[in-house]
């Protein structure tokens, strides 16, 4: 669901009140930016909506305390969450997993209501090419490609240049580009 | 080789999303946990029609329409509290706004804890959460800068497309103490311990680290001894800067708060808790926080906290002194104890090792800028082509991102040399001036600190280890090395 910055603004400040209708147009809004992320950097879909819900939790707990400046103020916020939650599931799994070394769980995938757009093997492949990268750039490419934010809430959320995101995506993708051609 | 559409095509067609049965079924459940939520799941309702029940997976019992009115009445005033609306967007970290909103619903929890066997187990929960947040803002605010992790900083800021290693460790057993020091994706970590075996080496890795597994250590580990102490060079520079001070200290503060509130038995207890989390809200910097080896300790005038990150065996400690009593909290993963002791003697705390002072000389010649800065023994220098106070400030930050402006600002000297830069003004080797010139240096070769040979230095073709002067369109800039330290490496 797009929204603009100031349809944000709106459903934010209702969505603070407790208006239910509010909160889901937020919700709906973030979870295709949300839970692309989280899938990637957990194991399998039933922790990745685990993660994804205590996220949402989270985030419509503290709304109230959250006053909307800039669209990529806003992304930055629910990242902060998104890490938070993230670190605490590393912490706790009982396999340590790397942030770095995601198992694609393909076993999993058929069963579960997913709706990846292509096969199975383009994704492991794209998974297995994106590990070539260092885990920064790989950040940028998901973030873009998966959940869909701009350069400039990419720098945003990463505390990087705008600049310096460009540049580390185009050259990703001519590394991805090199492996993916084989 | 697909063009860059085809291969933007790859990427997007493998994200992964939610079905619309999942996303609704995944909604339902958030909604549930809404304030004013009304529960789409069998719940239990009393008899009286006034009462209703609210599930939600933040309490443990039901609530009433009186209870639950408290709990919003609670819920806001935390929410509203200085600290919850003290979010900054654009530097907000994950310990800076959640903390206290998180401690808020932690607290709702416990007071509504049904059973003491509950609320007993929630405050072992939370006591483990707290430690751990601990051990990861030490982690993420004490940094370490020394000569080597520029080297790598540099090779990111020449090359995007970095090719450092994810992880790799060396461990180097001294006489008197091991240095481990770990790079994670271009970040450099230096820690010390007292384990000399391989296994054991491992074992302290991965209680600082937890995020990585036993056999990733065991790939990027490798252990070296050496027959004699450590030098600091070894040890790596410690940096804590003083936002990273305050930061350690109100985590420090979250514990012990967490610790008054959790306290029902002794008063004594209670008392020198509230009194020091007292004395850690008023600390603005003037608190005197070092380190040395695996502890962190915070000094107040009459308060005393020493944080050990291990203690040999994998727990995890801190203890909090004030007067004669100390109050301690040890553990391990989900299991801490808490310890209240008589000391016989009131020891006065004195930092076991106080951070090295940072001082920063700019030095603008006609071709280029000279950054010099010096920690303790060590000095490194890097060239940038900015010349302006403001500008050097700005790639002394690029450069030292663990420093902050004021300190950069407090530490920074410039002056302006009205002539082109020499070697040895980056501390790179000196080249001998002919006995025709001395300010021209045209024809001779010199050998750098590897021995090889160059031609003068007015050649643009240089290699890695020389000082290069940036050219006008080239942002990024070159590091050189102290040459002592160089040697010194090399003698090892």
């Amino acid at each position: 669901m797009e929204l603009n910055d100031h349809e944000i603004n709106r459903l934010v400040i209702e969505g603070a009140k407790g208006d239910a209708q509010s909160c889901q147009k937020l919700y709906e809004h973030l979870v295709e930016k949300v839970y692309p992320y989280v899938r990637y950097r957990v194991a399998r879909n039933e922790q990745a909506t685990d993660v994804t819900q205590d996220v949402f939790i989270d985030f419509f707990a503290t709304l109230k305390a959250f006053t909307f400046q800039t669209r990529a103020q806003f992304y930055a916020y629910v990242f902060v969450i998104t890490r938070r939650k993230l670190a605490r599931y590393y912490n706790k799994a009982p396999h340590k997993l790397h942030n770095e070394t995601v198992e694609f769980d393909e076993t999993t995938t058929p069963q579960l209501e997913v709706d990846g757009e292509g096969s199975a093997e383009n994704r492991l492949d794209v998974i297995a090419a994106l590990r070539s990268l260092d885990e920064q750039t790989r950040e940028i490419v998901v973030l873009h490609h998966w959940s869909q934010y701009t350069f400039g809430e990419i720098a945003q959320l990463l505390d990087l240049k705008e600049a310096a995101v460009r540049v580390r995506h185009h050259r990703a993708l001519q590394r991805l580009a090199t492996i993916l051609t084989r | 080789m697909k063009n860059k559409t085809n291969i933007t095509t790859l990427i997007d067609t493998a994200r992964l999303t939610l079905s619309e049965p999942a996303r609704l079924s995944l909604w339902q459940s958030i909604k549930a946990t809404l304030p004013d939520a009304v529960p789409t799941v069998a719940v239990i309702t009393s008899s009286a029609p006034t009462e209703r029940a609210i599930p939600s997976p933040y309490f443990s019992n039901q609530l009433t329409y009186k209870t639950m009115a408290a709990f919003l009445i609670l819920l806001t005033l935390v929410l509203g509290s200085g600290g919850a609306t003290a979010f900054a967007s654009d530097a907000a970290k994950p310990g800076d706004v959640l903390f206290p909103l998180d401690r808020a619903l932690e607290n709702i929890r416990l007071s509504l804890a049904a059973s003491t066997s509950t609320r007993v187990a929630l405050t072992q929960k939370f006591t483990a959460e707290r430690m751990q947040e601990l051990r990861d803002i030490i982690n993420e605010e004490v940094t370490v800068l020394p000569a080597s992790s520029l080297l790598e900083a540099s090779s990111t800021v020449t090359d995007m497309v970095t090719t450092v290693a994810p992880l790799t460790i060396t461990a180097t057993v001294f006489t008197d103490t091991t240095v481990v020091k770990l790079t994670l994706n271009g970040q450099v970590f230096y820690f010390q311990t007292t384990a000399t075996t391989t296994p054991d080496i491992v074992v302290a890795i991965e209680s600082r680290f937890p995020v990585v597994t036993d056999t990733q250590v065991s790939e990027a580990l490798t252990v070296v001894t050496k027959a004699r102490a450590s030098q600091p060079a070894d040890q790596g520079i410690v940096v804590l800067t003083n936002a990273g001070g305050k930061r350690i200290s109100t985590a420090v503060e979250a514990v012990i708060q967490f610790l008054d509130h959790t306290s029902d038995s002794t008063s004594e207890r209670k008392e020198v808790l509230t009194q020091l989390a007292t004395e850690m809200a008023g600390i603005t910097g003037t608190t005197t926080i070092s380190r040395d080896h695996d502890t962190i300790e915070l000094a107040s005038d009459t308060g005393h906290v020493k944080i050990h990150l291990d203690n040999g065996d994998g727990t995890s400690s801190i203890a909090f002194q004030r007067g004669a009593t100390e109050i301690k909290v040890e553990g391990k993963d989900n299991d801490y104890e808490i310890h209240t002791e008589k000391k016989d003697e009131v020891t006065t705390p004195t930092p076991t090792q106080t951070l090295p002072a940072v001082v920063m000389t700019a030095t603008i010649f006609t071709d280029t800028t000279v950054v010099a800065l010096t920690f303790g023994p060590d000095t490194v220098y890097f060239s940038t082509s900015a010349t302006t106070r403001t500008a050097i400030m700005t790639a002394i930050k690029e450069h030292f991102s663990a420093l902050t402006a004021d300190q950069i600002d407090t530490a920074l000297t410039v002056a302006t040399q009205n002539r082109a830069s020499l070697p040895e003004d980056s501390g790179s080797m000196v080249i001998p001036p002919t006995a025709t010139s001395t300010t021209e240096i045209n024809t001779d070769q010199y050998r750098d600190d590897e021995g090889k040979k160059h031609d003068n230095e007015n050649e643009t073709a240089q290699d890695e280890t020389s000082y290069r002067a940036p050219s006008v369109l080239d942002d990024t800039a070159t590091v050189s090395y102290d040459t002592e330290r160089e040697h010194k490496r090399e003698n090892d």
